[in-house]
């Protein structure tokens, strides 16, 4: 008994020490700018964008302003998918968004599936030399600048697999713009100890039937509520939802 | 057989060629990258390059395994360089030549060698956002707001979220007024910010920033944290170090405007010329006097006190209009500042206006006149009231800023005032009256202010502070009235009044306070001390033929003499976090020494200001806000008091003989939400304020001599409640902006030692939509509608209710033709009670002839202009006011900006 608490006390130290064991890592921030009227209209709200960096694992999030929806309006921010785990040994994306409760749930995605087109455009941006490169990316049109002197093949949000970090990120529409602010250097514990890393979560299939599901659900919903006092209303009660990434929803 | 056999060949050989020439025409590298123990290196970046490394031929990021593979290479030249760059490992490269990829496909084994290289932390600047939050500034770009009608900064800031403009053409940012208007960071107009606000060309500027806790001291700046509002602008580089301007002309018929404004922002000087000539009646730019713009005045309280002496006729209607109309008015005026600054931190302005303004109104009005004591007439009037103004300032101040412990500046003001006004009444109907008042003021007034700051040997800022103030002031009111009345009234007949008033003052105020900053808090202590002197000869005659009555008062001297010592001090917390409190308080004995003339009883002499409130940021802009107050002073205004003033009914009012401390109690509470990028902005006041104190004061009526005992402000209890919604809906295309207010005040009155509870209430509701489609129509719509009710309480007059509701409105639709033209035709409507409506039509058009030149066509007409309202003209009666208006013309306008 004795030696198995021993034993216990010593796995449970061998753990905090690795819990607490800081790596190197690289805080990389981003202005942000989202349209979050997508496709319907412009409306843009600007987020302060982090990156943590470290040797084979990420964390992106975004930090938003409070947001105020119009009266007749719900805003589901659904396709702010903004909270992003990468771990490229597992060739793993994991982001995260919150449901209709609020509650974020995560899901797996293909790590960097974009297929980027690089083209020998060269643009400063402040001090760093950066070329271009174009890609589609789920119904969207993206150009990236990365810096090939910043061999980190990563970027805001779900992009990156460039031959060096994204500086300017920027979707065709200019709906989506990051561009870096700033990168410094910090010792974080291992993110890869984070628990929604170690789990597994559903993959975007999972995600895609999730949200056909409750779509299906809404609408029913709507369909089912009195036509208030409007008698001669020649439209059905409609609901839209907008997304960010374009999937077969 | 034989020939499908040689099918078969063909087609093999087909086959074989095809993918012999795929393969050399794109050959593919692949390889491992290892570590020298022998682990696989993850995330490495593999690209290859022409040999000027310059372009990417094929790049990969290495997998969990260490394995990359780079496919369809395009061979156009003899030798290539393969990278391989990692956060962790050595760079590793090598010259690739083409012959390598004959084979079609290359595989390496590479071993990277660790190494410790970190990136250098690096800040990259950032394309702007149409704004910025950075500590307490809020910073817009202003191009980002400019739009075809705007044209000058208070038209930018009008776009810009977060401010709001009154009328008169004051600016608050989310609620508060703001106090100064930099540019390039100077203070040039001081508290006259309109004057660049309403003249300064937005072009011009390139950023709008928002300071919050402004102060322009730079000591002070590190402990004090003022909660004053101020905007910097700052200009665009290709105005600067270069005189520019507008020049601005109008004619309507008979009347003129001309509108000159330049500015000349040089590194070390800054000139600043607005002259501005208009008989036109619209609202001109360049504004000097501080009674036409309200409030706003270099001199202190103390002064504009004495201009508060100037009556308004109380039967005189305003036309209740707020759309651009022609009166009979005449405003001429030329403002120069000039800033010079040396680069040891000293800076010297002078600054030096004139002006003059007149103005000549006539109304009919019809009369109904319901009075509690039973009478009901009818009663039409012709009015004629002329105003007119002339005034001169004169100002200069020196700042310093040389040492880095020792900041300073002095001041000096002077002004010289002329008013006079004219009012003549003819009315007939149920009886026959005539009146004719004239008054005139001329004033002369110096004022002198400064400040040194110094930081002690212990850290601490020592200020030192004073404000003088010499004036003198001369006025002369005549009243003449020939009255018939059906009834018999002690007032009938001819009755004349007039009466002169010399004032002479003095006053002195020096302050000695310690500021510091700790963990604990931000703190002020220190020492007041106040000397008011005042002279006053008065002399008045009143005569009335029917009563056979009449009173001389000739050369009647006044002296009035005060010292007060104060002894204040605020604490604020340094908390950087969400919540922050602050304490402020004054304690004192004010006055403790009174000489005066006249006998007066005081209750008590101690005084106090004593505040409190929490403060919690919601985020840079937003914030609730709580605090609750509590003050008592001596209501020095009536016991300083310039002497009688005549009302228009030749009431004389003698100053106050017993005063009993006023104490105001009261709570706030302020929810402000300012959201930029979804363009919406909210803000919520409310207040609750108890007063109590008194001051007891007699008036006769002259001629008849009857005297009347008034106690007012015996209690009085006030609720304010206030929000405001603003929001744009980008996806509808339109903004929406609504205005609450709830007033109601509950105030006991004494009058001839009767109690009267008065209840005033005020609800207002205000909602503007303006859409913003992307098809050049666009319109406006806006309705208030109000309602103010008045309940009197009186043992003497018995109860009376009088309520009222208005609703006012108009539409606008805004026309746009390309880039160049843009009309608008505005529709105003306004039902004053439940009857009257009164119409205005407006017709704008603006074309952009040039780049500088900008010409204009301005219709106006008045319709239905008849209006009829509702108001109480003392304790016990009411009227119904009907008046005539007219106003129609046509104004041809051009601007050119250089």
């Amino acid at each position: 008994m004795k030696l198995f608490t021993l034993l216990s006390l010593l796995l449970t130290y061998s753990y905090v020490q690795t819990e607490a064991q800081p790596l190197r890592t690289y805080i990389i921030t981003y202005q942000g700018v989202f349209n979050v009227k997508h496709d319907l209209d412009k409306q843009f709200r600007p987020y302060r964008s982090v990156l943590i960096e470290q040797h084979d694992a990420s964390h992106f999030f975004m930090q938003p302003g409070q947001m105020e929806g119009g009266v007749n309006e719900v805003m589901i921010e659904s396709d702010t998918s903004f909270r992003v785990f990468k771990q490229p040994s597992a060739n793993k994306l994991i982001f995260g968004e919150p449901d209709l409760a609020g509650k974020e749930k995560f899901y797996e995605d293909t790590l960097h599936s974009m297929r980027w087109s690089l083209s020998e455009e060269v643009k400063q941006i402040d001090s760093i030399t950066c070329k271009k490169a174009d890609a589609w990316f789920r119904g969207r049109h993206y150009t990236a600048w990365y810096a090939p002197s910043i061999p980190i093949p990563n970027g805001p949000w779900k992009m990156g697999g460039l031959p060096g970090l994204i500086i300017e990120l920027r979707e065709a529409k200019g709906d989506m713009h990051f561009m870096l602010e700033s990168i410094r250097m910090a010792s974080i514990t291992d993110l890869k100890q984070n628990p929604v890393m170690q789990k597994n979560h559903p993959d975007i299939q999972a995600y895609i039937i999730y949200w056909q599901k409750l779509i299906a659900r809404m609408k029913g919903m709507a369909a089912a509520q009195p036509g208030s006092d409007c008698l001669t209303c020649q439209t059905a009660p409609s609901i839209q939802i907008r997304r960010w990434e374009k999937l077969p929803l | 057989m034989i020939h499908s056999v040689r099918l078969l060949f063909f087609l093999n050989f087909l086959l074989l060629a095809t993918t012999s020439i795929c393969q050399t025409a794109l050959p593919k590298i692949s390889g491992n990258l290892l570590t020298y123990e022998s682990k696989p290196v993850i995330g490495a970046m593999v690209i290859l390059m022409d040999v000027h490394g310059k372009m990417v031929n094929a790049y990969a990021i290495s997998k969990s395994d260490g394995g990359f593979e780079l496919h369809s290479l395009k061979i156009f030249d003899s030798l290539f360089v393969l990278k391989i760059e990692h956060m962790q490992y050595e760079s590793w490269s090598r010259m690739i030549s083409s012959t390598e990829l004959v084979s079609g496909h290359l595989n390496l084994k590479i071993q990277l060698a660790p190494r410790n290289l970190s990136l250098q932390e690096i800040t990259v600047k950032a394309p702007p956002l149409p704004y910025r939050i950075y500590n307490d500034t809020t910073e817009f770009r202003a191009k980002a707001y400019i739009t075809g009608e705007t044209r000058k900064v208070e038209d930018l800031l009008k776009n810009i979220q977060g401010f709001q403009l009154t009328d008169d053409g004051r600016i608050f940012f989310q609620g508060r007024e703001i106090d100064r208007m930099l540019l390039e960071g100077e203070d040039l107009t001081d508290r006259h910010y309109r004057l660049l606000s309403k003249n300064l060309n937005a072009s011009l500027i390139d950023r709008v920033q928002v300071v919050d806790n402004y102060t322009a001291d730079r000591l002070m700046r590190e402990v004090n944290r003022s909660g004053k509002i101020a905007i910097n602008l700052t200009l665009d580089s290709t105005f600067r170090n270069r005189l520019s301007g507008t020049v601005g002309a109008a004619t309507s018929g008979g009347r003129q405007m001309m509108d000159v404004s330049t500015v000349l922002p040089a590194g070390l000087i800054k000139w600043l010329t607005f002259t501005n000539f208009n008989q036109t009646g619209t609202q001109s730019g360049s504004q000097l006097s501080d009674d036409r713009l309200g409030e706003h005045s270099i001199s202190d309280s103390r002064q504009s006190r004495n201009s508060l002496s100037v009556f308004e006729p109380m039967q005189i209607s305003q036309p209740p209009l707020d759309v651009r109309y022609a009166r009979d008015n005449e405003d001429a005026s030329t403002i120069q500042v000039l800033s010079i600054r040396n680069r040891k931190g000293q800076s010297l302005r002078l600054f030096a206006g004139h002006g003059q303004s007149s103005l000549h109104r006539n109304a009919e009005l019809e009369n109904r006149i319901k009075s509690v004591i039973n009478y009901d007439w009818r009663l039409y009037q012709n009015t004629r009231y002329a105003m007119k103004t002339r005034e001169s300032l004169v100002s200069f101040l020196f700042k310093h800023d040389r040492k880095s412990n020792t900041t300073g500046q002095f001041s000096m003001n002077i002004k010289t005032s002329d008013h006079g006004q004219i009012y003549e009444d003819q009315t007939t109907g149920d009886f026959a009256d005539s009146l004719s008042e004239d008054y005139e003021q001329q004033r002369l007034i110096l004022t002198s202010s400064g400040q040194e700051t110094i930081r002690t040997g212990f850290g601490s800022l020592f200020k030192i502070s004073y404000v003088m103030d010499i004036g003198q002031s001369e006025q002369h009111q005549a009243l003449s009235t020939v009255r018939f009345l059906s009834i018999q009234s002690p007032v009938s007949g001819l009755n004349n009044f007039s009466q002169w008033m010399q004032a002479k003052w003095m006053s002195g105020h020096l302050d000695l306070s310690l500021l510091d900053r700790s963990k604990l808090g931000r703190w002020t202590g220190g020492l007041r001390m106040s000397m008011d002197r005042e002279q006053q000869i008065l002399s008045y005659h009143s005569a009335a033929v029917m009563a056979s009555g009449s009173a001389e008062f000739l050369q009647r001297r006044r002296v009035i003499q005060s010292q007060a010592i104060i002894m204040h001090g605020t604490w604020q917390s340094t908390n950087t976090g969400k919540l922050t409190w602050f304490t402020a308080g004054d304690f004192g004995i004010a006055p403790f020494d009174v000489k005066d003339s006249i006998e007066l009883t005081m209750e008590g002499r101690e005084v106090y200001r004593l505040s409190a409130g929490l403060d919690y940021k919601l985020s840079m802009l937003s914030g609730i806000r709580f605090s609750a107050y509590r003050n008592r002073w001596t209501p020095s205004s009536e016991w300083f008091h310039s002497g009688p003033i005549l009302q228009a009914d030749g009431q004389v009012r003698y100053p106050a003989l017993e005063l009993k401390p006023e104490t105001m109690t009261g709570v706030n509470f302020t929810i402000s939400r300012v959201n930029l990028p979804n363009s919406f902005t909210a803000l919520l006041y409310a207040s609750l304020i108890f007063t109590d104190g008194a001051y007891r004061r007699i008036s006769s009526r002259s001629p008849s001599n009857s005297l009347t005992t008034y106690m007012p402000f015996n209690g009085q209890q006030s609720q304010f409640v206030s929000g405001n919604v603003s929001k744009h809906f980008l996806a509808l295309r339109f903004k929406s902006m609504t205005d609450v207010s709830i007033q109601h005040i509950n105030g006991n009155t004494r009058l001839d030692d009767v109690s009267i509870r008065n209840l005033y209430g005020r609800f207002s509701l205000h909602q503007r939509l303006i859409s913003a489609f992307a098809f050049p129509l666009n319109a406006e719509f806006s309705y208030e509608i109000s309602r103010h009710y008045n309940r009197l309480k009186s043992a003497m007059t018995g109860d009376m209710n009088t309520a009222q509701w208005q609703h006012v409105g108009y539409a606008r639709l805004n026309g746009r033709f390309g880039e160049k033209g843009f009309v608008s035709m505005i529709y105003g409507r306004r039902l004053l009670s439940a009857s009257e409506t009164l119409n205005t039509i407006d017709l704008f058009t603006r074309w952009k002839a040039s780049r500088s030149l900008y010409l204009s066509i301005t219709g106006h007409n008045l319709t239905n202009a008849m209006a009829m309202e509702r108001r109480t003209v003392s304790l016990n009666a009411t009227t119904d006011q009907r008046t005539s208006l007219v106003g129609r013309y046509i104004l041809f306008s051009a601007e050119w900006s250089f």
